[in-house]
């Protein structure tokens, strides 16, 4: 938990980073410094020691504790005579991912202080926001304007087309430096990515806005999580500390915990899980790990019942495949086939022997790529054939236990 | 995955994913470690069991007995796309982004 | 023609200039074979490669043997220099230079062949693209400057590396084509990103 500082007790957090009703009007300066206060001139090991008091941890997917992630850039800018870059990653590639866009709509002042203060605890001499074209950026814009002069660093912000891998760490490193935003095929002994020899910081803008609670003193507020159905666009909320699955799908829909068939836990590249399965884990990595689960950046499918498994996965395995970087081959090549035999599988129209070519497509891409992109689309088709055992059989013989039409 | 047990006497291939393009020399120069996918790109050989993964950050052990093959298949990849990683040497990398998990920060 | 008037070093040169031409169309024919991943029966795609560099090798020593016949030859004014300097010639400046520009470019193009591995891809591609200027330079030269460059049999022979050429040519853009048709349509649609100017001064 925070550690308060000696002149402010941390009150008990009401809806710190969402409305919950969802509903985004960017705070202006004067707006956000009365509600969060002002920022603390914090030097670089402050930061730190906040950070890792909080037990802040990275929230753009791979939940890597923040603490670490400064001092290792810090310490590769030590050993290369390079300033660091500080980069913002909004460039929320996840599809079905909101939370990020309603994160800068709302607080985009909140980010940029977090992203002042990231740049000082790795020492950086430039900061950059990374994202798509949109209203959340033009609010990071409009907030950075407004801050004209009051902070140490001046903040650029990089455009990058809405792609799957463009949010990705090494492709925000590859377009720090000028070029396109794909994933570098290697990653680097020490795990910091360069951009022209400089080490890059890349932090998800919700991590930085939680940094800067943090520095503050504050509590830090629960999950962010964005919830989606076949019915329901997707929708950011807050949660209380702790939450559950089900309190997340609850925040949207309070019938929908109970409507539940199945949720595929951690967007299109994660884990289809049993409602039965999943509903009263936690939502973090201790509390999805034992069924074989991440909370990834916060996305949480949910397929009602009577609505196909099947016909969700292929959708998010095509999308993935659509979204490939088109770097390598087995992935750019390897998912188009492995979405075809799924859609095949979902429509009925596989017959026993294409079961076995769908787990042969499986391993043909798991692992062999770049970056982890085409793993996932692994998982998510691996999990949703031992989420629903009993519909497979159905769907070989051209029926959906669901009802759906196949 | 360090593969430090298995690398004595042996060499790890490493593959970049982005250079190669399944020309399939490798996999001619190395029959017993490496297979062709059906678009022609790399895959470790099963011997009958199952295929090992291709790990990004420790690479594919060669046995020793192959790794003259090995060193000829890295000369002779038309896009440079194969490195060996020989023993004694540091391994090449570990990144921050663990089994199939995209960092994004 | 006057063949059997002309001195023997002299013949000799035309010869080696005719099978070079003949040679260097064969080794590109093979660079564009292994490049395009066609895969003829039963012969792996290695000994394809190999005999690729092999016979460019060969080419190496041949056109050094051409190049010394003819700046040996006691009646044509072509010394040393304009071996690799193109307009350095006494005679047929022109004609020559073009000869002496593709043995340039084929020099390059070996000497970074051998230092691949060093190199790495990108600056070893670039270079190894020269062999598409090379080849034509070495076909107009032959025109121009041959004894023979006009001679009903060394037209022929011209038309059919054209042809040949022509046709390994349309294999590898078609294999080309047909990888590009089959990528994802995020990847065609990627342009760099660049940075803004910076939004907010510092104090």
């Amino acid at each position: 938990m925070t550690t308060p500082t000696a002149s402010r007790p941390a009150p008990a957090p009401p809806a710190a980073l969402l409305d919950p009703r969802g509903r985004t009007r960017p705070a202006d300066l004067p707006a956000h410094l009365h509600r969060f206060g002002p920022a603390p001139a914090a030097p670089a090991e402050a930061v730190l020691a906040a950070a890792r008091a909080a037990g802040l941890r990275g929230c753009g997917g791979a939940w890597r504790p923040t603490a670490a992630k400064l001092e290792a850039v810090a310490a590769a800018s030590r050993r290369r005579g390079r300033r660091a870059v500080a980069v913002a990653n909004a460039a929320e590639g996840e599809p079905w991912s909101t939370k990020d866009a309603a994160l800068l709509r709302t607080h985009p002042h909140l980010v940029l202080e977090g992203l002042q203060l990231a740049g000082r605890a790795v020492d950086a001499d430039r900061l950059l926001v990374h994202g798509h074209h949109g209203p959340a950026l033009e609010a990071v814009a409009a907030a950075a304007r407004e801050r004209d002069g009051a902070d140490p660093l001046p903040v650029r912000l990089v455009t990058v087309p809405r792609a799957y891998v463009s949010g990705q760490e090494t492709a925000v490193a590859r377009a720090v430096e000028g070029g396109p935003a794909l994933p570098r095929p290697r990653p680097r002994p020490d795990g910091v990515p360069l951009a022209g020899g400089a080490p890059v910081l890349v932090q998800n803008v919700e991590t930085l806005a939680r940094l800067a609670l943090a520095v503050r003193g504050l509590a830090q507020p629960g999950p962010l999580v964005t919830v989606c159905a076949p019915d329901l666009p997707p929708t950011a909320r807050e949660l209380r500390p702790g939450a559950t699955v089900s309190d997340a799908l609850a925040a949207v829909d309070p019938g929908l915990p109970g409507r539940a068939g199945a949720v595929l836990v951690g967007g299109c590249a994660g884990t289809w899980l049993p409602a039965a399965a999943c509903l009263d884990r936690t939502l973090s990595p201790e509390g999805l790990a034992p069924v074989g689960a991440s909370p990834g950046a916060g996305v949480l499918l949910v397929a009602p019942r009577g609505t196909c498994v099947l016909a969700t996965t292929a959708t998010a395995v095509r999308h993935l495949a659509d979204s490939s970087a088109g770097q390598c081959g087995p992935c750019w090549r390897g998912l188009p086939a492995l979405a075809d035999l799924v859609e095949d599988l979902a429509a009925g129209r596989l017959r026993d022997g294409g079961l076995a070519a769908l787990h042969r497509a499986v391993g043909l891409v798991d692992g062999r790529g770049a970056c982890g992109h085409p793993d996932g689309a692994a998982r998510t088709v691996a999990s949703a054939l031992s989420a629903v055992p009993d519909d497979v059989p159905a769907h070989l013989h051209g029926s959906c236990t669901e009802g759906g039409r196949p | 995955m360090s593969g430090v047990a298995s690398r004595a006497g042996a060499a790890h291939l490493h593959v970049d994913w982005t250079a190669c393009e399944g020309r399939g020399l490798c996999a001619e120069l190395l029959p017993g470690v490496l297979d062709l996918d059906p678009w022609g790109y790399p895959l470790p050989t099963g011997d009958g069991g199952p295929r090992p993964r291709w790990s990004r950050e420790a690479g594919l052990p060669v046995p020793p007995g192959a790794v003259p093959d090995a060193r000829r298949a890295v000369r002779m990849c038309p896009r440079l796309a194969l490195r060996l990683q020989e023993d004694g040497a540091r391994p090449p990398g570990r990144g921050i982004s663990g089994r199939g998990v995209s960092g994004r920060g | 023609m006057d063949l059997l008037t002309s001195a023997p070093g002299w013949v000799l040169a035309r010869a080696t200039g005719a099978v070079l031409l003949v040679l260097l169309t064969a080794v590109t024919a093979l660079g564009l074979a292994t490049a395009s991943g066609l895969r003829a029966a039963g012969v792996p795609r290695f000994a394809v490669q190999l005999l690729h560099r092999n016979a460019a090798l060969l080419a190496v020593v041949l056109l050094a043997t051409h190049v010394a016949l003819v700046v040996v030859d006691p009646y044509v004014d072509v010394g040393p220099l304009a071996a690799v300097v193109p307009l350095a010639s006494g005679y047929a400046p022109v004609a020559v230079g073009l000869g002496a520009l593709a043995l340039d470019l084929l020099l390059a193009v070996v000497v970074t062949s051998l230092l691949r591995v060093r190199l790495g891809l990108r600056a070893w591609r670039a270079v190894h693209l020269l062999a598409y200027a090379a080849w034509p330079l070495a076909l107009v030269h032959g025109l121009a400057a041959g004894t023979d460059g006009t001679a009903p049999w060394m037209l022929a022979v011209d038309a059919a590396c054209v042809v040949l050429l022509t046709a390994a040519l349309a294999v590898r853009l078609r294999a080309r084509a047909e990888r590009a048709a089959a990528l994802p349509p995020s990847r065609t649609t990627q342009p760099a990103a660049r940075p803004t100017s910076p939004v907010g001064a510092p104090r």
